[in-house]
């Protein structure tokens, strides 16, 4: 890019844009003035998790590692030139889009020339985004489908009420080990009640009695289908293995359930929607209210890991200046209107992500830590350049944790061949403290830039 | 929101025109068989032909002395058992395209060389990909049910009322291979979805098993103001409304948690309007049409689970003056209730009225000086006055219920271990869909036995069994037990189940079921007469609607809906799914005719309403039913390629995706996809800066070599479409002004003149669309992917059907005679 922009640019866009900036003032005001406004209030001060002292040893032991790991991540990725800088090294320029997370610099590392080697385009790419790889080319073994959130959550989250949460109504990119797409909890109001509207005593009572006898029922089904698997052709058995997997999965999960149902769920105050955008509701409004209650999931350890899934579609963004479909617009094919159309958009996520890391700063945790000092929030997209749907070069940005951060580390390209983002997950993998030397395709690790 | 529940069904004016059609020639030559034969192996001159190159321009650096960035070609292999072989042609071909390879400062090879080779490649990669695929199918693999069949069969099972009641409202989408959502391999189970299934089984059972005796009727009456909502009190003995909002809902009791059993329900009504036309406020400002005689709306809702659970049950005219007195009847799930509100009195909040509207009326002074401005419009507007609501209920063809007769009609009063175990047996033996395997069967008995000794309770004990039964894997799935490899023929029990899927998407029923008992069900005679029999079933509603769905994809309409603002029509009219009806009437006209499939191409009839005829702009047709019209050409419709659902669906909302349209073409008319972008060939990115028309944006595109490869079939086809907008109305111009040129030439040098160009481009190819509609009938009937094994049977289907006069419902019965069909 030849002319490097300035904070004046940016100021400029969004009194072009007024709509727009308006509601991003609202926010920045509402939140300097009511910094409580999002903070839980707890029915009393003791901790929601019943913990013994083995469990408070444990949770010490694990406080070496980072305890959790937050995934945000857009269908269509972010316009390449507006979001990656072009020097390296501590001191880059933000370009427009990447300068929406100016204020957070010292805390974020920007990736370039990163990807899933192996991954072609088109709109599956965007699936492959924690886990490096596409559904159609694994040949029936489906747990090399397994995505990085899943495998972190086994370590840091089971001693939550949810292990792992996925959110928002993108592309399904969160995937069990057994490589099974993680369902996304769709909107803001059914995030919330799940982690923090409790069932009546009715309801409680009806579960109990539904996990007594599903308890039973599972045994049943589990003995038939091991009898069943001895008639069936070779590929029906894997095709059942899915089902054996499902019952013993669903058997570990009932139990869970039982440990949890009756220790009560945090009470916290419910997000409100900015009232002058609740007219509009919905998409992409909504955005603000999923980060909201993110914050509050991961401050009431509700869980510990969380991704959250932005849509793509082709809906018209109600912003000042934009004329045109999400997806339409994504494809630009350079053109200079949609190039800059898409980065309205870009923008507006992007400032959407700083406000949350705002949120994730100010919070603090029952040990009184700042929630970012233990959160690594990774953001980006299994697709790159959205324009011809491609998988090279995709977006990656991460925050927080405790790693090493404030620089653009850019790659050197072999060719059409970039690093392989796995190595950066083998190195998120050990920070919480999962010893490998492997995920996916990865070639090496990224150890010696972040730690 | 509301759900609307109209089904505006059309009632088709059926003439025979299916003889007409059957003239048709077709051109299965021996050639076009030889040619899928010859396409399975990667021929010897190729193989010589890319070797030469290779050695030409590549081994030098990539070779036995040198080996740069780690590649050897010389010692390359064709056999694509081993992946690593074609990863590595793979990279020769993204190099060639890229043009990066062989570098500047090497022997170059001349362009018509490098174009040849990447076609070369190109086709052999796919070829090798198609091969390797065809090996792992053939054979259906395990097929859990779907979504929508399990919803069909715990219908069936239990003859149960599904208005209001979906078990399976949370499960997750099911995935979609090769087109279809319900070929085994890509029926994923999950712990999710087992939890879900888990769920669903308690909703089922307790709907389902309802012992003891019938629920007594219960009658209640409200009055006046007894009635809750419905508007303003009045001493009189009415409630009234003045405008038709959700506050002004009316409904029979003040607390009331909905009926207490499922069941049929009758509501009473009385009510009038007054005032209807004759006041002096401006109508235009209240906004309702007074011209139009008044009407109330019945809604059937859940107070507990809100607006979701809302849908209307119909609307009524009443008159102004004398109040009328209606009846209407309908199911109501437990927790539902009726609820009757305005349907078109005057539009928005009273708040509204009271402020912009009534003031006008008087004297400024007055409204200074009114206390109540209600009480002072009220008297002078229009009103609804609601007199009496009434419900009575539930009543019930008979009891006990069918579905719970079928298993356990003839359990005694004081019901023994006995009764329970040959209830369950026979239950198993319906649901497992044929005879219980007697070792499997015991775990469930047990579990029953173990529930009645623990709590002396015979239906809880039924209960938690049946559950057990519906989440079990010889019911979620369509087992189909193999020992060996071999290809064996499928027994009777499996044809019933494999017939009841393909054309019910459910369960078989007992005269499927006793067919396959008797033994008899295999024969092709009782064959034909089942698949009849099953079409002229409503049940084979599903077969329609599931395969239409997905073969025309008008399941993917709306997922792109316009936008509403300058598109007002669309939402209007309801025109989405006016657009999927006229596709639905078609193929149920065609399959019910046993019309020709090629009327699918260039149907000279359509089926259409008022709102979908002032559409496509033919003049003539009013009224909200749909109804058979005769095409001429000047229409520009006919054949699917004329219906606004496949323009829209293929459009993105705001404009026309020609590539899309070219696309949907090749993959469910000519059977022909163009192969997605092979991995790891990166698309590059076109630069379509200075481009005016979607013409020359593409043509941009096509410049470079790789898109080239898959586009020059695609945009001529899509491009021809362009004069049909993105929402299928005829357009000489686009909007910009600039005139449009739907002309096009295919590769093969086939050239178009527009839509009638494409009708009769696929007009000239019978077989060939016959053949593509045949491989999706099959993909759809089998559960699983075509492979190579599959030919010999899809060629024969297509003889066999362009003979017979390319009959719809002869095609459906050539399928399931074939060996496909009935093999493992």
């Amino acid at each position: 890019m030849s002319s490097k922009p300035s904070n004046d640019d940016f100021e400029k866009v969004f009194s072009m844009n007024r709509r727009l900036s308006n509601k991003i003032d609202r926010r920045q005001f509402l939140r300097s003035s009511s910094v409580g406004l999002a903070l839980p209030m707890f029915e009393s001060g003791t901790s929601v998790v019943a913990g013994d002292q083995e469990r408070e040893r444990e949770s010490e032991l694990e406080s070496l590692h980072a305890k959790r790991f937050v995934c945000v991540s857009p269908d269509y990725g972010v316009y390449p030139d507006a979001f990656f800088p072009e020097d390296s090294g501590r001191d880059y320029e933000m370009p427009k889009t990447l300068k929406m997370m100016e204020r957070h610099r010292e805390e974020l590392t920007v990736f370039s020339h990163l990807d899933h080697p192996g991954v072609g385009g088109g709109h599956a790419c965007t699936r492959t985004f924690l886990n490096g790889v596409k559904a159609s080319d694994v040949d029936g073994d489906r747990s090399q489908l397994r995505s990085l959130d899943q495998l972190i959550a086994r370590k840091v989250g089971t001693d939550c009420r949810f292990p792992a949460i996925v959110t928002g109504n993108g592309a399904p990119i969160s995937y069990t080990e057994a490589g099974i797409p993680v369902p996304s909890v769709p909107t803001p109001d059914r995030f919330f009640n799940l982690l923090f509207v409790a069932e009546d005593s009715k309801t409680k009572e009806r579960q109990r009695t539904a996990l007594g006898d599903n308890a039973s029922i599972l045994d049943v089904i589990l003995e038939d289908s091991r009898a069943l698997q001895v008639d069936l052709s070779a590929r029906d058995r894997v095709k059942l293995d899915e089902y054996l997997t499902a019952v013993r999965e669903t058997e570990r999960k009932l139990l869970r359930r039982k440990d949890w149902i009756d220790i009560p769920k945090p009470k916290v105050k419910q997000p409100k929607r900015d009232e002058d955008e609740d007219s509009q509701g919905g998409y992409p409004y909504d955005m603000s209210l999923f980060f909201e209650v993110m914050v509050l999931a991961l401050q009431t350890e509700s869980t510990r890991v969380l991704t959250y899934q932005m849509p793509g579609g082709n809906r018209m963004f109600p912003f000042e200046g934009i004329t045109m479909g999400y997806h339409t617009l994504t494809h630009h094919g350079k053109d200079p209107e949609k190039a800059s159309q898409i980065q309205i958009i870009d923008r507006y996520y992007l400032s959407q992500v700083a406000g949350f890391i705002d949120k994730l700063k100010k919070t603090t945790d029952q040990q009184g830590r700042s929630l970012i000092d233990d959160t690594v929030l990774l953001f980006g997209s299994g697709m790159g350049n959205a324009s011809s749907h491609s998988s090279r070069d995709v977006p990656v940005m991460l925050v927080g944790g405790g790693l090493k951060h404030g620089a653009h580390h850019s790659f050197p390209k072999d060719g059409n061949r970039g690093t392989p983002l796995c190595d950066l997950y083998v190195t998120l993998l050990r920070h919480f403290g999962i010893e490998t030397d492997q995920f996916a395709s990865s070639r090496g690790d990224l150890d010696h830039l972040l730690t | 929101m509301t759900k609307i529940n109209k089904n505006h069904v059309a009632k088709n004016h059926s003439t025979n025109q299916s003889a007409m059609n059957r003239l048709i020639i077709i051109y299965l030559t021996l050639q076009s068989i030889l040619c899928l034969f010859a396409s399975q192996a990667i021929a010897e001159d190729s193989k010589a032909e890319i070797r030469g190159f290779l050695k030409n321009y590549c081994i030098n650096c990539h070779g036995y002395s040198e080996q740069n960035a780690d590649r050897r070609f010389d010692d390359l292999s064709f056999d694509f058992s081993n992946t690593r072989n074609g990863e590595l042609l793979q990279e020769i071909l993204d190099q060639l395209n890229l043009g990066e390879m062989p570098p500047s400062d090497e022997v170059q090879p001349s362009s018509a060389e490098t174009k040849k080779m990447v076609e070369m490649l190109t086709e052999t990669l796919s070829r090798a990909r198609n091969a390797a695929r065809a090996d792992s199918t053939g054979k259906v693999v395990l097929r859990r049910i779907n979504r929508g069949e399990y919803l069909n069969t715990v219908r069936d099972l239990f003859s149960l009322n599904m208005t209001d009641f979906d078990p399976t409202v949370a499960f997750p989408a099911d995935d979609l291979t090769e087109g279809f959502d319900n070929v085994g391999e890509g029926l994923l189970m999950s712990d999710f979805l087992l939890a879900q299934y888990l769920e669903a089984a308690e909703q089922v059972v307790e709907k389902a098993i309802r012992p003891g005796p019938q629920p007594t009727i219960q009658h209640i009456v409200s009055e006046g103001d007894l009635i809750h909502g419905g508007g303003h009190s009045d001493q009189r003995g009415f409630k009234r409304a003045l405008v038709r909002d959700q506050f002004t809902r009316a409904y029979v009791k003040r607390k009331y948690a909905g009926v207490p059993h499922d069941g049929e329900y009758v509501l009473r009504i009385r009510a009038n309007t007054v005032r209807w036309s004759d006041h002096r406020f401006d109508v235009e400002q209240l906004g309702y049409d007074p011209t139009e005689p008044p009407r109330i709306r019945v809604l059937v809702t859940s107070r507990t689970l809100g607006d979701v659970s809302t849908r209307i049950f119909g609307e009524y005219e009443i008159r102004d003056g004398e109040p009328v007195e209606l009846e209407v009847r309908g199911f109501l799930q437990r927790g539902y209730e009726f609820a009757v509100e305005w349907a078109n009195g005057p539009r928005g909040s009273q708040k509204r009225i009271m402020r912009k509207v009534f003031p006008q009326y008087l004297p400024e002074e007055t409204v200074e000086l009114a206390r109540n401005p209600v009480e002072m419009y009220l008297g002078a507007a229009p009103e609804l006055r609601l007199h009496r609501l009434e419900q009575e209920g539930p009543f019930y063809d008979q009891w006990p219920l069918p579905g719970f007769a079928r298993f356990f009609g003839d359990v005694p009063k004081a019901p023994t271990q006995n009764d329970l175990q040959r209830c369950l047996v026979r239950f198993a033996e319906v649901a497992w869909r044929g005879p219980a395997d007697e070792q499997s069967l015991k775990r469930y008995l047990d579990l029953a036995m173990s529930r009645y000794e623990s709590t002396r309770d015979f239906w809880q004990a039924a209960k938690i069994a049946v559950r057990a039964l519906l989440s079990s894997p010889r019911f979620l799935y369509l087992v189909e037990p193999e020992h060996a490899n071999d290809n064996r023929i499928l027994n009777d029990y499996e044809i019933a189940t494999r017939l009841s899927y393909f054309l019910w998407s459910s369960t078989p029923d007992e005269e499927l079921l006793g067919l396959a008992f008797k033994g008899e069900l295999a024969q092709s005679r009782i064959l034909i007469q089942q698949v009849d029999r099953m079409l002229d079933d409503p049940k084979a509603r599903s077969f329609s609607e599931n395969f239409t769905g997905q073969w025309l994809q008008l399941r993917r309409l709306g997922e792109m809906p316009p936008d509403p603002a300058t598109n007002q029509a669309y939402y209007a009219e309801h025109l989405e799914s006016a657009m999927r009806q006229e596709s639905l009437l078609l193929f149920n006209h065609v399959l019910r005719e046993n019309a020709s499939v090629l009327d699918f191409i260039k149907a000279d009839y359509t089926f259409i309403n008022g709102s979908l005829a002032r559409h496509y702009g033919i003049a003539g047709i009013v009224g909200n039913e749909f109804q058979r019209v005769s095409l001429n050409p000047s229409h520009r419709r006919g054949g699917l390629l004329g219906h606004g659902s496949i323009l829209t669906l293929t459009s993105n909302g705001v404009e026309t995706q020609p590539v899309e349209r070219g696309i949907w073409v090749l993959e469910n008319l000519l059977g022909t996809p163009p192969s997605p972008p092979p991995p790891d060939v990166q698309p590059i990115e076109p630069d379509t800066r200075g481009v005016n028309t979607i013409r020359e944006l593409m043509a941009k595109h096509r410049t470079i070599a790789t898109c080239n490869e898959c586009h020059k079939k695609i945009d001529p086809i899509g491009l021809a479409m362009e004069k049909f907008d993105h929402l299928g109305r005829f357009r000489q111009r686009y909007t910009t002004g600039s005139a449009i040129d739907p002309s096009g030439v295919m590769p093969d040098g086939s050239e178009f003149d527009g839509m009638e160009g494409i009708r009769e481009y696929l007009l000239s190819r019978p077989d060939q669309f016959t053949k593509c509609l045949t491989e999706k009938i099959m993909i759809y009937a089998l559960g699983r992917r075509l492979a190579f094994v599959d030919r010999g049977d899809i060629d024969q289907i297509v003889t066999d059907a362009a003979k017979q006069g390319y009959g719809l419902r002869d095609l459906l019965k050539l399928i399931v005679l074939s060996e496909a069909f009935k093999t493992k």
